[in-house]
Order: C-alpha cells, then structure tokens, then sequence
C-alpha cells in the first residue's frame, strides 16, 4: 500500500474522531471546517511520524489535539479554509430533538473549559482511562484525577446551576 | 448533567458521527495538497516580500553610505540599516518558534506550554518593532534626503519642529495602541501557562 493510499485510509476511518475534535475546539461553523482540514494536513505532513508510532491511536490523537490548540490559538480571524463544498462537515442532526439539545449545550460547556482541559474531557467521554488519558495529554495520572474533579464540578455547576446552588446531588 | 450521562451522550453522538457520509477517500489527498500549497502562499509571500523590502532598503544604505558628507547622516544611516535587518531577522525567527512546533510527536500538554511561550515572544517582537519602526522613521529622513539631494528641505527649522511634534505624538500613540492590543493576549497566555502547572 502507498504512503497516500495509507494516509487517505487512516482518515477516512478516523473522519468521526477528527470531526468530534473539530467541534470541541471551533464553535463556529467555518472554524470547524477549517479546523477539520489543518488536522488532516497536519496529519499528512506528520505521516512518516505515524508509521513510527508505538500506539497508532494515541498518534492521532495527539496530532489532533496539537493541532487544535496551535491553530485556534495563531487568529481566530484568519481562517484559511479551502472553498471545497463537499468537504463542509455536514453530519446530520439527531432525530431526537431533546437530545440534541443536550449534545448542544454539552458542547458548548466544554468549549467553555480550557485548551488542554478540553482535550482531558474529550479523552475521557472517548472511554480512554486516565491512565491512557495521561499518555496522550502528556501529564501524570495523578494530574489526570485532579482535573478531572476539576472540570466535573464547573461542569456540574455550569448544566445544573439550580441543583448546585440548592445543594442537591 | 452527570459525567455518566455525558458519557452515554457522547457515546451516542459517536455512533451518530460514525454513520454520517465520509468524505470520498480521493477528495482527501486532493484537500491535503492545495492546503498545502494555500498556506505556502500565505505564510511566507506577505514574510518574503517584507523582508526582502527591509534588506533591499538595507543595502541601497549601504551601498550609498560613502555618498554621506554629513557625521550625523552617517550615524542615522547606520542606526537605520541595523533596525532594517534586525527586524526582519526577529519577526521571522519568532514566527518559525512559533510555527516549527512538533505536533506529530510533542504531548498537547508541551505543544501549549511551548506555543504559549513562543507566541509571547512574538507578541514582545511584534511590540518592539513598532517602537523600531518609529525609530526607523525619525532617523531614516536626514540621510534620505542627502542622498536626494533635498538637504534644504530638511535644514529648514519649521520642518523639525513640526517633525520632531508630530513624530514623538506618533509614536507615543503607536506604542499606546500597540502595548494595549498585545497586553490582553500576553496576559491571557501566562494565565493559561499558570494553569497548566
């Protein structure tokens, strides 16, 4: 298999994962799509990288997660999105609308959270331990638990401000 | 919302993302290679260009820097020709720190600290070049107009004081504004660096 037949397979099955990176990181629509094309271009330019990797897994998510907070991070004005139609990442909205809703403002409240806390959360709602949580992120295990009561109490308190002020669980 | 409830959540959207469409496996390697060409375009163009326009300038100095029959001309030409090459050599060095970050191999929790950093250092480059600039643009006028031949225009009194008003009001805004838009970021940056430790 040649290198582009291998690097076009890897992102086609992974498209869901990049695609959940993208929306964690980038609120806006054409954030997102720029977004979800430098991850691939970064993935491609970094190709050789993979093939050398121990974990091919938690290659691409730190490649993901990498580009994410260097790319947000350069202008948040200076989208460099290819006009390419078919490439807009356009997954179809749940039937269920209570549901969606919620998937919404899970979002929004993660996006609410710091760089690399995002991640954190991201890895961990992935069912990733913290064990493999620490790997990706670069940080201890012990650094993984930290944050992670961290981030579970904003965002408690951020979807369910009535019951943490009344006290309630 | 507990985290159990988020997990089933996500677990449910993951399913939902994997039956959506995926992009065709050959617009892939097609989006991949004009992202590659746009942001060689992007980057370095505007970077080549101001950089070979502050070495040219540099140069035609230089190579003019016998023509100076004035000491103080040759003092500002000197001054002029050394902001000219450091600025670039600066701007560009800090943007590579920036831009030469090992995504493929770098823990996200390194990537943000290194980013953090070297966009800090940028922003500094970036609020010192202003200054330089306005440096550049006081002592670049005098030997200018000797190598023009204009030498009476700027010998007249009424031209500095007007100069040396305006020039000084100029840079004081320049700098106002530039240390204003630049101190939120850097602020927010060495928050983000706190955290992180």
């Amino acid at each position: 298999m040649s290198k582009e037949e291998a690097f076009v397979n890897l992102i086609h099955q992974n498209q869901g994962l990049i695609y959940k990176i993208a929306t964690i990181y980038a609120k806006e629509k054409a954030e997102q799509d720029d977004l979800y094309q430098e991850i691939v271009y970064q993935t491609w330019k970094s190709f050789d990288h993979f093939k050398k990797a121990s974990k091919p897994s938690t290659w691409l998510y730190r490649v993901g997660m990498n580009t994410a907070i260097t790319h947000l991070n350069k202008s948040k004005k200076q989208l460099s999105m290819l006009p390419f139609d078919q490439v807009t990442i356009q997954f179809t909205e749940s039937n269920d609308s209570e549901k969606e809703e919620k998937i919404q403002l899970l979002y929004t409240q993660i996006r609410k959270l710091n760089l690399l806390d995002r991640g954190i959360i991201f890895l961990f709602l992935e069912e990733k331990t913290y064990e493999e949580i620490a790997e990706i992120s670069g940080i201890s295990v012990s650094n993984v638990g930290t944050r992670m009561s961290r981030i579970r109490q904003k965002l408690k308190s951020e979807m369910n401000p009535k019951s943490t002020t009344d006290g309630t669980r | 919302m507990e985290l159990d409830e988020m997990k089933s959540l996500w677990a449910d959207l993951s399913l939902q993302v994997e039956k959506q469409d995926k992009i065709q496996k050959e617009l892939l390697m097609e989006i991949t290679k004009k992202k590659f060409r746009s942001k060689l375009n992007a980057i370095r163009i505007p970077e080549i260009i101001g950089s070979l326009f502050c070495v040219g300038y540099a140069m035609y100095l230089l190579s003019h820097f016998s023509d100076f029959e004035l000491w103080y001309n040759q003092i500002f030409a000197l001054i002029s020709i050394f902001i000219l090459l450091a600025l670039p050599t600066a701007s560009l060095s800090a943007i590579n720190g920036m831009r030469n970050l090992k995504v493929e191999s770098e823990s996200p929790s390194k990537i943000l600290e290194e980013f953090l950093l070297s966009k800090q250092r940028f922003l500094k480059v970036q609020r010192y070049s202003i200054v330089l600039g306005g440096i550049l643009m006081l002592a670049l006028i005098s030997p200018i107009a000797e190598l023009n031949g204009s030498i009476e225009k700027i010998s007249n009194p009424i031209f500095w004081l007007f100069y040396l008003i305006i020039g000084p009001v100029f840079m004081y805004i320049l700098s106002k504004w530039a240390y204003k838009k630049y101190k939120g970021t850097i602020d927010s940056s060495e928050k983000m660096l706190q955290e992180l430790e």
